[in-house]
């Protein structure tokens, strides 16, 4: 152990100590011994000792899901050591690479000449197809209750009244753009090479797939993003150069646009009453009956699930399906009790040939 | 050069690496990837993303192992390269232009074992919810910057080296991260007089 660091008095003091920090960041046994017997004999010191404790633990910050890293580790050290045996592999890797460029650029000559020749045999033909891809899609709520909207990526929106979102047809973009006009909650398929943006006149909500909600009425001064699961980042206005606002699970930015400066402000915990019923609603299904299940989602999403309540009244549902969209749900839950949906509309029918 | 384990030193298995022995880079991928991977993750880019730029950084390692030279640090080595790889993936979402437009994850594990710290929880969680709230108004390079000093252990020289920034530059970044702190323990002293 090293040498007894007693002259350790401000936080400060603390912080700049290796052996302390040693401490903080593995909790050896042995430095845990020097630390109690440490904190017995000054205990006029333990102020600084907790404070810079705390300090350290947020310059760490967030460590997600250590045990893994053994385990890839030891995968990346297994490819090494099988991958990278005796054998030369270089010579093949240039050959194939090389093989693969050639390929790749006889293809695109073929296909240009070949979309050359179908141009000239009848360009109407591509025209529609490029209409279809830029198609815009806009649903409007115009209900007193919420409204469930698919998006062609598989997230799901719930639309409140008064509000209306717009999207393309296909979402084959960089990314994955959706118009907001007043407040809905999104539940975002996980894909982070597409991330999702929702634009809003007031802010604009970045994320790769959570859970959040946004409301951004038009002519109101006042604009609001709440997340459920995740991380979301929020922008001001279109300005992209603006630096972003991290916004974490239970977190809430407001922004209050007057005489065109925008103020925001961040608040923790939502409070239970005032968060909207799915931002409570953890969908954890534990040997949940299906019928159950269902209910659960007809409640929330606003829709109506037809199933056979004679074949499937013994099928139950275990699944924890906090921040999946409302179509993930539903084929996870068909996919745990074999059957399959479908969907028109508001309706859902159910069809599975039921439980033992 | 079965001698080679994982208590050999870095610069051991380097040039060990460098020789032709794989075995010797799986060592020093074994012994970085926890610490690449957190580092990697800060910078607010999903998971899969920083598993694959630290699995192509070990397998170019080894495709190119005759042009790599000896390194002071081989630590300092991959974490640069992890940073490089990762910017140029963010630059290619396009989600990086700027150092200002860099991202840094500051955000807290849900709950810390404050026993194993010798602290009462609440004690601590009070403590770190201040401390959070504090160094939220920190520029996130500063937040960088304090990351790689007192986490990582990391050298004032390789940290600049590794920003891309004076060293000038890396010592205000710190000095300003300990000013909140002290600032911080200032006004709970004045509290803990008047209060006790």
């Amino acid at each position: 152990m090293d040498s007894p660091d007693y002259d350790l008095n401000s936080p400060e003091d603390f912080l700049k100590n290796e052996h302390f920090r040693r401490w903080v960041k593995y909790r050896g046994e042995d430095d845990r011994s020097f630390w109690e017997d440490f904190l017995n004999r000054y205990p006029e010191k333990r102020p600084a000792y907790e404070e810079a404790v705390a300090t350290l633990l947020v310059i760490f910050g967030d460590d997600p899901d250590e045990e893994s890293d053994l385990v890839r580790a030891g995968r990346l050290r297994a490819l090494l050591d099988a991958g990278a045996g005796k054998a030369e592999p270089l010579p093949l890797w240039r050959w194939l690479r090389w093989i693969a460029a050639v390929l790749v650029i006889g293809l695109g000559f073929w296909w240009s000449k070949a979309g050359y020749e179908s141009r000239i045999a009848g360009y109407r033909l591509e025209h529609p197809i490029a209409l279809e891809e830029e198609a815009w899609i806009t649903r409007q709520n115009q209900s007193k209750e919420v409204l469930l909207v698919n998006l062609p990526d598989g997230s799901s929106v719930l639309l409140s009244k008064a509000s209306s979102i717009r999207f393309v047809k296909k979402m084959n973009g960089a990314r994955r753009d959706v118009y907001l006009d007043g407040e809905g909650f999104f539940e975002v398929v996980k894909n982070p090479a597409k991330p999702f943006l929702v634009h809003t006149d007031k802010l604009t909500t970045r994320v790769l797939g959570t859970s959040f909600r946004v409301k951004s009425f038009p002519g109101q001064a006042e604009a609001e993003v709440v997340v459920k699961t995740g991380k979301v980042a929020v922008m001001t206005g279109d300005n992209d150069a603006a630096e972003p606002l991290m916004l974490y699970p239970n977190q809430r930015v407001s922004l209050i646009r007057k005489n065109d400066k925008v103020f925001r402000s961040v608040t923790g915990a939502v409070s239970a009453e005032a968060a909207t019923a799915i931002e409570a609603e953890p969908f954890d299904f534990q040997f949940t009956p299906v019928s159950e299940a269902f209910k659960t989602l007809e409640m929330h999403y606003a829709v109506k699930i037809h199933f056979d309540q004679e074949k499937m009244g013994r099928c139950t549902v275990t699944a924890a399906l906090k921040d999946e969209p409302f179509l993930e749900k539903i084929r996870l839950i068909c996919l745990a009790t074999e059957s399959s949906f479908e969907i028109k509309g508001d309706q859902v029918s159910i069809s599975g040939i039921g439980c033992p | 050069m079965e001698n080679l384990d994982r208590t050999t030193d870095d610069s051991a298995l380097w040039l060990a690496y460098r020789n032709g022995d794989n075995a010797a880079l799986g060592v020093l991928a074994e012994r970085y990837y926890g610490a690449l991977r957190r580092y990697g993750m800060k910078f607010l880019v999903d998971e899969s993303i920083v598993e694959d730029c630290i699995q192509d950084l070990f397998l170019d390692l080894w495709q190119n192992r005759e042009r790599i030279s000896q390194t002071p640090s081989v630590k300092f080595y991959l974490f640069k390269a992890i940073r490089h790889s990762i910017l140029g993936h963010l630059r290619y979402q396009q989600r990086f232009t700027n150092e200002e437009s860099l991202d840094w994850d500051t955000s807290l594990p849900e709950t810390f074992n404050a026993e194993s710290l010798l602290i009462e929880q609440e004690t601590l969680n009070g403590l770190v919810a201040q401390m959070h709230a504090q160094m939220e108004a920190l520029p996130k390079r500063e937040r960088e910057a304090l990351f790689l000093r007192y986490y990582e252990n990391m050298s004032v020289a390789d940290i600049s080296g590794l920003m891309g920034v004076n060293r000038q530059s890396v010592s205000n970044f710190l000095q300003k991260g300990m000013t909140r702190i002290r600032t911080k323990w200032f006004v709970t002293m004045v509290l803990n007089l008047f209060f006790f």
